[in-house]
């Protein structure tokens, strides 16, 4: 019986369909060096905490949402510069390395158009 | 055979694969959570996250909770006892875990057995403990469990809450509080010093200008000292004493019925109109009775995992584990969370254990529109849990800036809450 016009249901016999299972399964893990989705870090989670992802009613930091990588890392740069500590992030960034604060970057702006 | 499958079931069917294949050999790993606070919820949040085929039990013995944050503002009577409520159901439901309200009467730490008053035993592949804090009632003559609530510390959510805020705002003008300030470590190490403030305020609003708050403190320094005390004489000229330990500070015995306190050494008790007496404190009762604490009476770990040194696959956090230098505040307890949940995923899934860096910061409100606060970030070197860089509100700081950390603990309240409980 043919599949309803418009319908994305397939018929499929089962040999055929644990054939399509396993080839697409070849394919999709034996391809060199595939970035496997890596878990979010635990800090980029504990930034997550105030900075909320499209929770803007909650999030009192500014949001990341908009800001690609290279932005947030320069935005951390400065503040790890600053010497005042009229707000947080100063206290927490003056103790990045700014390999930690790339890695953060990148986690946090990934969501970045 | 014929069977029907649309195209999305047939890719995600062979994106699974080789972990179905797996999970059928064995099923997903089971982890119990105890306690559904500020530490245990936000760990059930994280778990789901990186083990989404995890069996996730969260057991509290509370249906419905008090929030220690923002807890001295009801106390004071200006902010609502709904603000800090949540009930354990709804934290369970948001965070997508099976959820269990009982007593949890003991865990065996080798077995990984949990036993529960009515629902009998439980048994997990990691055991998650974040029970809190117990009081030490062997400390303060005269005070124990039965009597408390006449000096009530009002440090444990529940009704000793809304009893402490009655009774604060039937006072008349004139009246004597005090407040007995813990020795360290105890939870909320602002916490007495943000309750005298407020008191001091609400005090103000009701046009007081006779009553006064006296803080004896079982300790000779505490967190924002100078901070606290500059804004003290700013705000409140005159109406917040503290006595430290040094000048004989420490309430040593207390008659409940009388409202007597003595403080070391002292001849004649103090009379109170009322008191707050925020006894000593301990890793909760059960996390003594489970063997995972040490002489201290806290529960020593793994800070890159923040898995028990006593007993492998059983993990503490929060409150009840020695994390020192963080202070034990609901912020640390959900960082701490967020870094175990990701090191109990890791070690399951055969990966390489997160880096362990932890975040927390303390906002203390003086009145509702001004605040200050510390905040530290912290990383694991040579195995133990040291600062990278911390800060304080300035010193100098003016109304404006307090004014906008004020507006931030608030919003702070907002988001942590949501974050922890859903
Ligand atoms: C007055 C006050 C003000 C505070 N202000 C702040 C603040 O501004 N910012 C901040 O970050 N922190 C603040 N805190 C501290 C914060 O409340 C605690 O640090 C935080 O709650 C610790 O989280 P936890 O998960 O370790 O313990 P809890 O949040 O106490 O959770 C422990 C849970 O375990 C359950 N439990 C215990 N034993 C058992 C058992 N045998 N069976 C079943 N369930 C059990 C309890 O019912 C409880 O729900 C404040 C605390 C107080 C008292």
């Amino acid at each position: 019986m043919a599949a309803p016009r418009g319908s994305t249901s397939t018929r499929v016999g089962l040999i055929q369909c644990v054939a399509l299972i396993a080839g697409v399964a070849l394919v999709v893990f034996a391809q060199p060096g595939r970035a496997e989705s890596s878990p979010p870090s635990p800090l980029a989670q504990m930034c997550r905490t105030c900075h909320a992802e499209a929770q803007a009613e909650f999030a009192f930091g500014a949001s990341l949402d908009s800001l690609d990588a290279n932005t947030i890392f320069d935005r951390l740069r400065v503040y790890r510069s600053r010497s005042d500590d009229g707000s947080v992030m100063p206290r927490f960034a003056r103790g990045m390395s700014d390999q930690t604060m790339q890695q953060l970057a990148a986690e946090l702006g990934r969501s970045a158009p | 055979m014929n069977i029907t499958l649309s195209r999305r079931q047939l890719l995600a069917a062979a994106l699974l694969l080789p972990a179905s294949t797996a999970s059928a050999r064995k099923r997903g790993p089971r982890i119990i959570v105890v306690g559904a606070g500020f530490g245990g919820a936000s760990c059930a949040r994280q778990l789901r996250l990186y083990l989404p085929n995890a069996d996730i039990l969260l057991i509290d013995r509370q249906a419905r909770f008090l929030t220690g944050p923002f807890s001295n503002g009801v106390i004071a009577g200006l902010d609502e006892v709904a603000m800090i409520t949540r009930h354990t159901r709804d934290v369970a439901t948001a965070h997508r875990v099976r959820v269990l309200i009982d007593e949890v009467v003991t865990i065996d730490p080798v077995k990984r057995e949990v036993r529960t008053a009515q629902h009998g035993v439980h048994r997990a592949d990691r055991i998650v403990v974040a029970p809190g804090v117990s009081m030490r009632w062997d400390r303060i003559e005269g005070l124990h469990p039965g009597n408390s609530d006449a000096m009530p510390h009002g440090w444990l959510g529940g009704t000793q809450v809304t009893g402490l805020r009655d009774r604060f705002a039937a006072l008349a003008d004139g009246a004597r509080i005090v407040i007995a300030a813990p020795p360290n470590p105890y939870r909320c190490p602002p916490g007495p010093y943000e309750r005298a403030s407020l008191m001091a305020a609400a005090l103000q609003r009701r046009g007081h200008r006779n009553s006064r708050i006296l803080i004896a403190d079982a300790k000779d320094d505490f967190t924002k000292r100078a901070l606290f005390q500059l804004e003290w004489d700013r705000r409140y000229p005159g109406v917040i004493e503290w006595i430290p330990r040094a000048l004989n500070g420490e309430v040593v015995r207390v008659d409940t019925q009388r409202h007597h306190l003595w403080l070391r050494d002292a001849t004649m008790p103090i009379q109170a109109d009322l008191a707050s007496v925020i006894p000593a404190q301990t890793a909760a009762q059960l996390a003594i009775d489970a063997d995972l604490t040490d002489e201290t009476q806290w529960c020593p770990v793994h800070p890159q995992r923040f898995e028990s040194t006593r007993h492998a696959g059983i993990h503490v956090i929060g409150d009840a584990a020695i994390a020192a230098p963080m202070p034990k505040s609901g912020f640390a307890a959900n960082s701490q969370a967020k870094l175990c949940a990701a090191a109990i995923a890791a070690d399951l899934l055969g990966k390489p254990m997160p880096k362990a860096m932890l975040l927390n910061t303390c906002y203390s409100l003086l009145d509702t529109d001004a605040a200050i606060s510390v905040s530290g970030y912290y990383a694991v070197v040579a195995d133990r849990l040291s600062v990278l860089s911390e800060g304080i509100s300035a010193l100098g700081g003016d109304a404006t800036q307090r004014r906008s950390e004020a507006e931030q603990a608030r919003a702070w309240y907002r988001t942590i809450t949501r974050d922890s409980f859903g």
